[in-house]
Order: C-alpha cells, then structure tokens, then sequence
C-alpha cells in the first residue's frame, strides 16, 4: 500500500511539473515568470498547514504532556520551515521579475518573514533547553504565542495598509481571477505538494521517534 | 513562616491585593538597585547620542526619523525588560512565588511592572531622541496616543517572554529572537502612526491605527497571562 502511494505521489508530482511548464499558459503580463506561482502558492500553503499542525499538537502537549505529541509539533515545524524558506525564496524571485525588487514589506511579505523568524526562533528555543519536558511546555506556549500573532498579520494589516498581491484565490467577491487551466495546475500542484508534505512528515516523526529512544527518553 | 502560613496567608489577598504585592516587590527591588532602569535608559540614550552623532541633523524624512526611534525603543526593551523572571530564576526565589502566588497576580504584577520601565524609557528618550535629530512632530497627542498602547503591548510581549526564556541556556541572545517575531505587528504600526504622527493634519484619520495597538495590547495581557500558567507549572 506504502509503495503505491509513493509511486501515485511521484507520478503526480511529474504531472505536476509538466503541467507548470507545459500545459498552463503564461500569464497575462507577467509572461512565463509566473510560472514561479504553482511552486511559489502550495509551498506557502504547506508552511501554513505545518504551523498549523504544530500548534494542535502543541496544544495537546500543554493539555496532556505527551511526549510524542512534541515530537509530531517538532517536526510539522521543522517541515514548515522547510517549506517556508522555499515560499521565500520563490516569492522573493518572482518580485524581482514582478515588481523589479526582491524584497517589498509588502503586507504577505511580512506575514511569511514573520513565520520564517518564528519557525528560526522556535528551534532557536527547543536548542536552549535541556531538560525534554521543560523543552516540549515550554516550546508549545510558543508556538501558540507566535499563532497568536497571525490573525493580526492576515486580517487586520493588509487592511490598514496597501499591497502588492492580488486578492487571495477565494476573496471576498467569492470569484476566482484565474486562468481554467492555470487553476488546474494549481490546485494539483497545492494537492501533491500536500501529499509530499505527508510523506516527508511521517517519515520525519518515525525518525525522530527512534533518534530519542536512542537518546533514552521514553516516547 | 510555615507552608501551612503560607497557604493560609495566600487564600486570604485578592487578585489585585496579590498583583499590587508583585508590584510592589519589584518596585523596591528596582528602586534599590535600579538596575534595568539604568540599563534601559543608558542604552537608549547611548543609541539617541550614536544615531544623532551619525546623522548630524541631516535626516529629515519623517519615515527614517520614525523608524530610528522604534528601533532604539525596541532594542532598549530587549535590554531593560529581559530580567522579569530571568532575576527570579538567577537568585532562586522562582519557587518562593510558585508558593506565594498564582500565575495571574504575577504575571499581570510582572506585566505592570515592565509597563511602568518601559514607559519612564519613553517618557525620556523620546523628547531627547527629537531634540537630538532636530525634528518636531506635528501632533504630539497622536504620538502619546500611539507610544502607550505600544508600549503595553511590548511590555506583555516581553514579560511573556521573559518567562519563556528564564529557564533556558543563552537567554541575552534569545530574548530578541523569540519577541522580535511576536512585536513585529507592534513595530509595524508604531512606525507608520509615529510617522503620521510627524505631520500637523489629518493624524486622527488613522485612529485605526491606535486600535489595532490597543487590541493588541489587550490580547498581550490576555492571551500572556492565559499562556503564562502551563509556564508556570513545575
């Protein structure tokens, strides 16, 4: 069952990639750098879903102390990083095609520099404590502290401020200003990158689970 | 005092008696010894001297002006506002308030405590730091309006923080890291009012802006005191 799903997620990805540079046509004035977007928008999207499961299993670790609830907010945010230096990089390269600047402040600009510092600074934390308890309490308050920043940072600053991105994909009209094709790809690559970020995370935790026993802490 | 005392003792004090105890505990620590007063306050007139030195009154672009001011604020609050708990964990009484008080008096007494520093910083450096660079802002009010909510905001940021860290190995180097991602929101807006803040006209337009750092402010405090109980545990 594990190899077919392993093979179903390669051929997906393939897909994937062929579709971005192949199927979807180039946007409407901003030619084939736009490209950058079926990599750019699932990788932001999966740095959002990791903090997100960083934060659940974070709160379990506060409610029940679970050790192996640590390791799985451990390693969403390790993937969330990951993934997040990625949405970054892609983003910051796609400015500079976009824009003619790789780095504008721009208010989603700040959101994902915000959730890089916060992922660096998480394990800047776990590093600094030794005892592993100590560690999962107080790693967990924050992580919650740093997802309380963001509501602010999504909803409330990019409407007392101006920006460069266009509207989200489900925006407020509820229409969707884009491409059929594009959207195609889009969604497959959100789908496979999801898919990817799965894999990479069971794999983690099974790693990391056998990485402590070693060390002697009961998980 | 036995434990029996202790907990006898500790029934009896309300929430704000408890807060004021923390309050006031920390008042005459910092009184006699005046140390995160004078680190904060050193710092940040030394930053109001060094920026001034280097510009010589040749910047006047509200935007640069505003931004250097909440940089030295935000670094002089990473110097002053770091030892709340880190001093308790340092001189061994951390177990002696666990004892004696619960997790919300302290940490709201701790929060007031920091508030009160940051602000006497602010209330100094802030009137130096535009007579050094030769600028004056428009609308004081405005300023004042938008220096105290996020001034509380840092406060409750940084005391949670605070408490995060004073367990942990390398904590100078770590305090900036772990509030620095939480305050940028703060900082964001604190640039942008104080350089609306620097025109005459039209200020008051942008009282969303004083919204948005007093609400934050207000889930600093909350949502800090709330988080600050499972740090507190042992």
């Amino acid at each position: 069952m594990e190899r077919v799903l392993k093979a179903t997620l390669f051929l997906w990805m393939t897909g994937v990639l062929w579709g971005a540079f192949f199927y979807a046509p180039p946007a409407r004035g901003l030619g084939d750098s736009a490209r950058v977007i079926f990599f750019h928008v699932p990788a932001a999207w999966i740095a959002v879903l990791a903090f997100c499961m960083s934060l659940w299993h974070s709160i379990i670790v506060l409610r029940s102390g679970n050790r192996m609830s640590d390791i799985k907010a451990e390693v969403a945010a390790r993937m969330g990083l990951v993934f997040c230096v990625f949405a970054t990089v892609t983003g910051a390269i796609f400015a500079k095609s976009a824009w003619n600047s790789y780095w504008n402040w721009d208010p989603r600009e700040t959101s994902i520099v915000v959730l890089l510092l916060v992922y660096m600074a998480y394990f800047g934390l776990r590093s600094a404590i030794d005892d592993p308890d100590k560690r999962a309490r107080l790693a967990a308050v924050y992580a919650i502290l740093a997802f309380c920043v963001m509501p602010f940072l999504v909803f409330v600053l990019p409407r007392i401020t101006i920006s460069l991105h266009p509207d989200p994909l489900i925006n407020s009209e509820g229409q969707q200003n884009i491409d059929q094709k594009m959207r195609i790809v889009l969604f497959a690559a959100i789908a496979g990158f999801t898919g990817l970020y799965a894999w990479m995370y069971n794999l983690t935790v099974r790693i990391e689970r056998l990485v402590r026993k070693k060390e002697g802490e009961d998980v | 005092m036995t434990l029996t005392n202790v907990a006898g003792a500790e029934r009896r004090l309300s929430f704000i008696s408890k807060t004021c105890a923390v309050v006031r505990k920390d008042g005459m620590s910092e009184f006699r010894t005046r140390y995160a007063l004078n680190s904060a306050l050193l710092f940040c007139v030394t930053c109001v001297f060094v920026v001034s030195f280097a510009v010589k009154g040749t910047v006047q672009d509200t935007r640069i002006v505003s931004a250097m001011l909440w940089v030295i604020l935000f670094f002089s609050a990473m110097t002053g506002l770091s030892r709340a708990f880190i001093k308790e964990e340092d001189q061994g009484t951390m177990n002696l308030l666990r004892l004696s008080c619960e997790p919300g008096p302290l940490f709201f007494g701790k929060f007031l405590v920091n508030f009160l520093l940051l602000l006497a910083v602010v209330v100094i450096a802030t009137p130096l730091f535009f007579i050094m660079m030769n600028v004056a802002p428009g609308n004081p009010a405005f300023l004042c309006a938008a220096l105290l909510p996020a001034s509380a905001a840092m406060s409750a940021i940084c005391t949670l923080v605070s408490a995060i860290i004073a367990g942990a190995r390398a904590r100078g180097m770590l305090f900036p890291i772990l509030a620095f991602p939480v305050l940028l929101p703060v900082f964001w807006v604190a640039v942008d009012a104080t350089d609306i803040a620097m025109s005459a006209r039209g200020a008051w337009q942008h009282s969303n802006m004083l919204l948005f750092l007093g609400c934050y402010a207000v889930a600093g405090v909350v949502g800090g005191s709330f988080l600050f109980e499972y740090i507190f545990e042992e």
